[in-house]
C-alpha cells in the first residue's frame, strides 16, 4: 500500500515538546526520547491529526502549504522511531477491554497493530517452562500469567514449607506441606481460571528436559539445587542443542542480588561465553588462595530483593515471549546485579563469544 | 591444658564465605566475603588459628576442637580474635531459632543486614510495626503482600475502588470470584491467608483535601501512599505535611504511569528533604518541560487509551519491591535505606540500569532544617 493511503496513530504515551526549532519527543512507557529540527509552527497540531483513522493523504489535503511527499516522509520517520504506529488491524474488543495495558506496553515494540495483535496472539499461546518454584520462580509465575501467557509448564518437586511463606508468592499458610507445583497450578486456576502444567519432578538430566511438554518458545531456570552452576549447565546444554531462548535466572542461594542473562541461542552470550570469561577471573582471584569448604548452608533471605530479581527476570521474559525485536531486550550479555549496602544496580557484560564451542553457529 | 573460663560454641555464619592464602610460611591472611551485603573483612593470623577457625561448626565447644587438634594456643589471644570476628558479624553463636520455622531465613538475613540489634530484636520490629497504605492498585497491593508475608501484622488499608476483569492485568491479589468486591476487603482475605495473625482494618473511602487523616494515620510506624487519584503529588503533599509534624515516616512509592519502573521518594522527619521541597524541585527542573499528549477518544467509557500508559504487572513489582527494600531495613532498624533518601531512580526498562536524580531542598527551607 502507497504511504499516502495508509493510517497512522500519534501514540498516547508520547509526550511532545515545541520549543523554538526543536521538537522533543518522549515514549513515557520506556522513558526514551530524542529530538528533531522542525520549524513548522504548527508541528504538534499537525501530529495530532494521525488520530488512526485519517489516511496521510486526507491530512494532506487540510494542509495545502506541506508537500505530500514531505508528509508521507515525515510520517514514515515517526513510524520508523515508534512514535506513530500504523493502523492496519483493529484491536479485538476483547483484548482491549481485558488488556489494555498489554497492548500498549508492546506498542513500544512494533510498528504496526498488525504486529501487536500477532505478537499477542503468538505470546499468549507460546509454550513456556518455568523450572523451580523457588522465591523467583513463584513470583515470575504469576507475572508471566497476568501479561496473559496461558500456556505454562512449572517444574518442582519440593512441598511449600513455612519457611517459604515470607518470600515466596502464591503459596498461603494452608497450602504447607503440599507440593509447591501443583499448588501453584490451583491457585492460577483459581485465582484466573487459567490452566498451567504441573510436573512434580526434580530436574537432573537433560533428558528430564526433552521428555517434557511446552519447551519450544523460553525456558526460565530459577532452581538452584543441587547448585545454579549446575542446573544452568542442564539448561543451556538442552536449549542450545534446540536453539531455545533460555533465561539464566536469579535471586537464589548464594546468588540472592544476581539477576542472571536472557540467552538467544546464536545471537547473544551463552551461559558458557560468561563461564569462558568469569572462570580465568576467579582463577586469578583465587591464584594461592584456598576457599573454605562448607556444608548445607542455609543463607538468609528477603522477599522483596527476590521480588526485584523476578521483576526484571519476568520484564524480560514477556519481551521474549511476545516477540519484541531483540535491540529491546536488556538483560542480554550482561548480568545484572542489585548491591543491597546502597541499593544501586551494577551489571557485568560479557560480549558474545563468535567461536565458542557451545553457542557457535558452527556448533548449535 | 589450663581449665576453659572461655568456651563458646560459634560457627561461621553461613552467609559469609572464607578465603585463606596459602602463600605465605608463618601467617595466614583470611578474608571473610559476605556473600549478601557483599562487605569483606581480612585478618592476618597464625596459620593454627585458620585450622580452629575452620573447625568450628556450632556443635562442639571451643575446647573440644582444641583438644582435637592437640594445639597449645594462647586462649587470650584466641578470645580477642573470636570476639573480634563476632562484632563484625563473621561468627555467631548458634541460632535457638528453629532452622525450619517460618521466619527463619528472613532472620538469618536481618543479621547480615541490620547492625547494633539482634536480628530477632530487628524481626519483631517488622512484626510489630503498623503500615497504613493509601491506594492498594498493582503497586500499593504488592507492597502490603511483600510486608505482610515479612511479618509485619497491623496494617490500614485506605481504597475506594472494587475490582474489575481489567484489575486481572496488573492486580496481584485479582481473583475472578472477587470482581465487583472492594478491594480493600478483597486484599485483607488475600493477606489472611498468608498470615491468619495480621489485624487489617479496611477504610472503603478517597483520600480528599478535606479528609481528616489523624484517625487513620496517628498510630502508624510509617506511611505509604500509593494513590495516583487524585494526582499523587497532590495527596503526598497533604499527607507528607502532616505526618512531618507528627514525626510519622511517609514513603511514596513509584510505579505509576509515566514512572513505571521508578523507586519511591521516602519522607522522614529529621533525615531527608521534605514533600514540599521534593514537590517544588520537580517543579523547578521540570518548568520548561510542558509536553502534549494526544489522548484518542474513540471510547469515552473506558477508562484505558489505547496507546496510551503501558506497564505490565512485572514492572509495578519492581516499584513495590524496591519500596518494601528500603521500607523494610528501615522498620527493621538498618542503616541501608539512608544511602538513597533524596534521590529517585528510574529504572531504564531497555537498560536494566537505574538513572537516578538528586532531590534537593529549597534553600533555607524552615522544614527540612527541623
Amino acid at each position: 500500500m502507497s504511504v499516502e493511503n495508509k493510517v497512522f496513530r500519534l501514540r498516547s504515551c508520547i509526550a511532545i515538546v515545541h520549543l523554538g526549532q526543536i521538537v522533543e519527543f518522549f515514549d513515557s512507557n520506556l522513558r526514551v526520547g530524542f529530538s528533531i529540527e522542525q520549524s513548522y509552527p504548527e508541528i504538534i497540531g499537525l501530529l495530532h491529526r494521525f488520530d488512526g483513522s485519517l489516511t496521510v493523504s486526507s491530512i494532506s489535503a487540510l494542509y495545502p502549504e506541506i508537500l505530500i511527499h514531505e508528509l508521507c516522509a515525515l510520517a514514515l520517520f515517526l513510524q520508523e522511531k515508534y512514535v506513530l504506529i500504523e493502523v492496519n488491524e483493529p484491536y479485538s474488543q476483547s483484548d482491549v477491554d481485558s488488556r489494555p495495558r498489554l497492548i500498549n506496553t508492546l506498542e513500544s515494540y512494533f510498528h504496526s497493530t498488525s504486529e501487536v495483535k500477532k505478537a499477542i496472539s503468538q505470546g499468549s499461546k507460546a509454550s513456556v517452562l518455568i523450572i523451580g518454584l523457588g522465591a523467583v520462580g513463584s513470583w515470575v509465575l504469576h507475572c508471566l500469567i497476568k501479561a496473559g501467557v496461558q500456556n505454562i509448564t512449572v517444574m518442582d518437586d519440593d512441598v511449600v514449607e513455612a519457611s517459604n511463606l515470607h518470600r515466596q508468592d502464591l503459596f498461603f499458610e494452608a497450602d504447607v506441606g503440599k507440593p509447591k507445583a501443583t499448588t501453584a497450578r490451583d491457585s492460577i486456576r483459581h485465582s484466573y481460571g487459567i490452566e498451567i502444567k504441573a510436573i512434580c519432578k526434580k530436574m537432573e538430566s537433560v533428558e528430564d528436559l526433552g521428555s517434557l511438554p511446552n519447551t519450544q518458545n523460553l525456558i526460565i531456570n530459577c532452581a538452584d539445587f543441587p547448585s545454579v552452576d549446575k542446573t544452568s549447565r542442564l539448561v543451556s546444554d538442552f536449549c542450545l542443542k534446540y536453539k531455545t531462548p533460555h533465561i539464566i535466572g536469579g535471586g537464589y542461594n548464594l546468588h540472592l542480588t544476581l539477576i542472571g542473562q536472557v540467552v538467544i541461542p546464536g545471537l547473544t552470550a551463552c551461559f558458557h561465553c560468561f563461564d569462558q570469561v568469569l572462570t580465568p577471573t576467579n582463577a586469578a582471584d583465587l591464584f594461592g588462595v584456598k576457599k573454605l569448604n562448607r556444608k548445607t548452608r542455609k543463607i538468609g533471605s528477603i522477599g522483596p530483593v527476590c521480588g526485584v530479581s523476578a521483576s526484571i527476570t519476568a520484564t524480560e521474559a514477556i519481551k521474549v515471549i511476545f516477540g519484541a525485536p531483540l535491540q529491546f531486550l536488556a538483560v542480554v550479555n550482561k548480568r545484572v546485579e542489585f548491591n543491597l549496602s546502597n541499593f544501586d544496580f551494577g551489571a557485568f557484560t560479557v560480549s558474545r563469544n563468535t567461536v565458542c564451542k557451545y553457542c557457535s553457529n558452527d556448533t548449535i | 591444658m589450663e581449665a576453659f573460663t572461655y568456651d563458646p560454641v560459634l560457627k561461621i555464619k553461613d552467609s559469609v564465605d572464607v578465603y585463606m592464602s596459602t602463600g605465605e610460611p608463618h601467617v595466614c591472611t583470611i578474608q571473610f566475603y559476605h556473600i549478601n551485603t557483599r562487605q569483606k573483612l581480612s585478618i592476618r593470623v597464625d596459620p593454627t588459628f585458620s585450622e580452629v577457625l575452620s573447625a568450628l561448626d556450632g556443635v562442639k565447644p571451643l575446647s573440644k576442637h582444641l583438644a582435637d587438634f592437640g594445639f597449645e594456643l594462647d586462649l587470650d589471644e584466641l578470645k580477642s580474635i573470636l570476639e573480634y570476628l563476632i562484632v563484625n558479624g563473621v561468627l555467631e553463636y548458634p541460632s535457638s531459632t528453629d532452622p525450619d520455622s517460618r521466619y527463619s531465613r528472613q532472620i538469618n538475613f536481618l543479621s547480615d543486614w541490620i547492625f547494633g540489634l539482634p536480628a530477632d530484636k530487628a524481626h519483631q520490629r517488622i512484626v510489630d510495626s503498623h503500615c497504613v497504605v493509601f491506594g492498594v492498585g498493582a503497586v500499593g497491593a504488592s507492597i502490603v503482600i511483600n510486608l505482610a508475608r515479612a511479618g509485619v501484622s497491623n496494617f490500614t488499608l485506605v481504597d475506594n475502588k472494587t475490582l474489575t476483569q481489567q484489575s486481572s492485568e496488573r492486580h496481584p491479589y485479582f481473583s475472578i470470584n472477587e470482581i465487583g468486591e472492594p478491594k480493600v476487603h478483597a486484599l485483607r482475605r488475600y493477606i489472611e491467608k498468608i498470615n491468619s495473625d495480621v489485624s487489617v482494618k479496611c477504610i472503603q473511602e478517597k483520600l480528599l483535601p478535606l479528609t481528616v487523616l489523624s484517625s487513620l494515620v496517628d498510630s502508624a510506624t510509617v506511611v505509604i501512599n500509593t494513590a495516583d487519584e487524585p494526582y499523587i503529588g497532590h495527596t503526598s503533599v497533604k499527607l507528607g505535611r502532616y505526618l512531618w509534624a507528627k514525626n510519622i515516616p511517609l514513603y511514596v512509592a513509584g510505579g505509576f504511569d509515566a514512572h513505571l519502573m521508578s523507586t519511591g521518594d521516602f519522607f522522614i522527619p529529621g533525615e531527608s528533604i521534605c514533600v514540599d521541597c521534593c514537590s517544588n524541585f520537580f517543579s523547578v527542573a521540570l518548568a520548561d518541560w510542558k509536553p502534549s499528549y494526544k489522548v484518542h477518544k474513540t471510547n469515552p467509557t473506558k477508562t484505558h487509551v489505547i496507546g496510551g500508559s503501558g506497564g505490565t504487572y512485572s514492572m509495578s513489582l519492581f516499584s513495590a519491591s524496591y519500596a518494601c527494600v528500603q521500607l523494610l531495613n528501615y522498620i527493621a532498624g538498618g542503616e541501608a535505606y539512608k544511602s538513597k533518601l533524596s534521590q529517585r531512580g528510574e529504572f531504564m526498562i531497555g537498560k536494566s540500569e537505574v538513572e537516578w536524580v538528586e532531590i534537593s531542598a529549597k534553600e533555607g527551607c524552615d522544614v527540612c532544617r527541623k
